[in-house]
């Protein structure tokens, strides 16, 4: 009963946390997507141009055409929300490990947007003409990545501090000579 | 022996001599890493049902990646899935007292009007949380037959066949799994109710609300489901 009482309360904190972050990254995520574009450009593959476009687009531009492929910014930056929010309501971590921690996860997880953005330019490049949404690589990194990323760059994070150890029947391994 | 001669085999022996030091001193590449490589190989047999757990899990994804991409984006099961969503929701806000309509995935009013695309089903929180579960180490003891964990290339299958009849044995993974998924989808039909709600009276907060709190909300009750049920279930005595 004490489990799931803290768990309650682990997830109530998390869900307060994450509302907050949210209003206030509603006015940042500009920001952030031109820090997206400017730094995904630096990397883009060649014949695209990535433009932060708007509130919170980016746009993917081919060369030599006039069309252009679009993410929408807030659409991979909630898994960012989610892992701050996870680590600010973990219990049991002291202030600054979890500022640390906020900073690893924050850099890591502007890496896989980065990273996402530079498949999906890539995808949009090669495909040229044709529908994009069902390739394996931008399912992967801009359809599952923006929910899948944060749980376990969490879990790698904090598992020590919160979760279950699993157990198994596993017969353990023998120790080194 | 002449002074040349001379010269010329001291000269080899001076190399020789100096190649040998650098080889004390300098180990080769993968000399060096060796030490890392078994400690990294040590690290991985001290926390192995953790690292299982995490290869299950990406195995897992990857198989539920190809069955998204190839069989379900815009394919019959999902469209479905979309069209009962949409007749949900507008269930829901019609019982509350709303004037809302359906057209095939389209649900509206006077006021404001949204599809059900692909990802509002809930389908990819769903897909992590199945994966979390079958991926999380049972209880239940089976006894290898050998046949796969001898031969090193076919070990992957045999922990992976040994997975599933695990899971098939399971009765705390399918419990996990149909209250999970159940519970996903309730509050899937929460989430496009109030969006709904939301894009009618509050439109200017509606993005904030889409994307930022509610998708992210999403994932952190499949988080929060999956320890609650490695709380209440996955420990619990096998029948």
């Amino acid at each position: 009963m004490r489990l799931q009482s803290s768990l309650l309360f682990f997830v109530g904190k998390a869900i307060l946390f994450l509302i907050a972050i949210a209003i206030v990254w509603h006015f940042i995520s500009p920001a952030y997507n031109d820090l997206l574009a400017t730094t995904a450009n630096l990397f883009h593959p060649a014949h695209t141009k990535i433009v932060s476009y708007g509130q919170d687009t980016l746009r993917v531009y081919l060369s030599g055409s006039f069309r252009a492929y679009e993410i929408y910014g807030l659409d991979l930056q909630y898994g960012l929300l989610i892992v701050l929010a996870l680590i600010a309501a973990t219990p049991g971590l002291r202030l600054m490990k979890r500022f640390k921690f906020i900073l690893i996860a924050f850099i890591i997880m502007f890496l896989i947007h980065i990273a996402s953005i530079l498949v999906f330019a890539k995808v949009a490049y090669s495909a040229k003409t044709a529908t994009i949404s069902s390739n394996p690589f931008v399912v992967f990194f801009c359809i599952i990545g923006p929910d899948l990323f944060p749980a376990l760059v969490w879990m790698a994070l904090a598992f020590r501090q919160f979760f279950p150890k699993p157990e198994s029947n596993d017969v353990k391994p023998q120790k080194q000579k | 022996m002449g002074k040349k001669q001379k010269k010329e085999t001291q000269r080899r022996w001076a190399r020789r001599v100096s190649r040998d030091k650098k080889k004390q001193t300098k180990p080769g590449y993968i000399a060096r890493l060796r030490p890392r490589i078994q400690s990294v190989v040590a690290y991985i047999r001290r926390n192995w049902t953790v690292a299982k757990v995490c290869l299950v899990f990406a195995a897992l994804i990857l198989i539920f990646l190809l069955i998204y991409s190839k069989w379900l984006t815009g394919r019959a099961p999902l469209d479905d899935l979309r069209r009962i969503t949409a007749h949900l929701t507008a269930s829901v806000l019609n019982f509350f007292g709303g004037h809302v309509k359906v057209d095939g995935t389209l649900v509206h009013s006077n006021a404001f009007s949204f599809e059900i695309i692909e990802a509002c089903t809930g389908v990819i929180p769903m897909m992590i949380y199945v994966a979390a579960v079958l991926a999380y180490p049972s209880t239940i003891k089976l006894k290898k037959t050998g046949l796969f964990h001898n031969i090193i290339f076919l070990r992957p299958l045999g922990v992976l066949l040994e997975l599933v009849i695990v899971s098939l044995l399971d009765w705390r993974k399918w419990l996990g799994i149909v209250l999970g998924l159940l519970v996903l989808y309730a509050v899937n039909i929460v989430r496009m109710v109030t969006l709904f709600l939301i894009g009618t009276h509050f439109h200017s907060f509606f993005n904030v609300a889409h994307y930022l709190i509610w998708q992210a909300l999403m994932i952190l009750v499949a988080i929060a489901l999956w320890l609650l049920w490695t709380m209440r279930l996955a420990h619990a005595a096998p029948k």
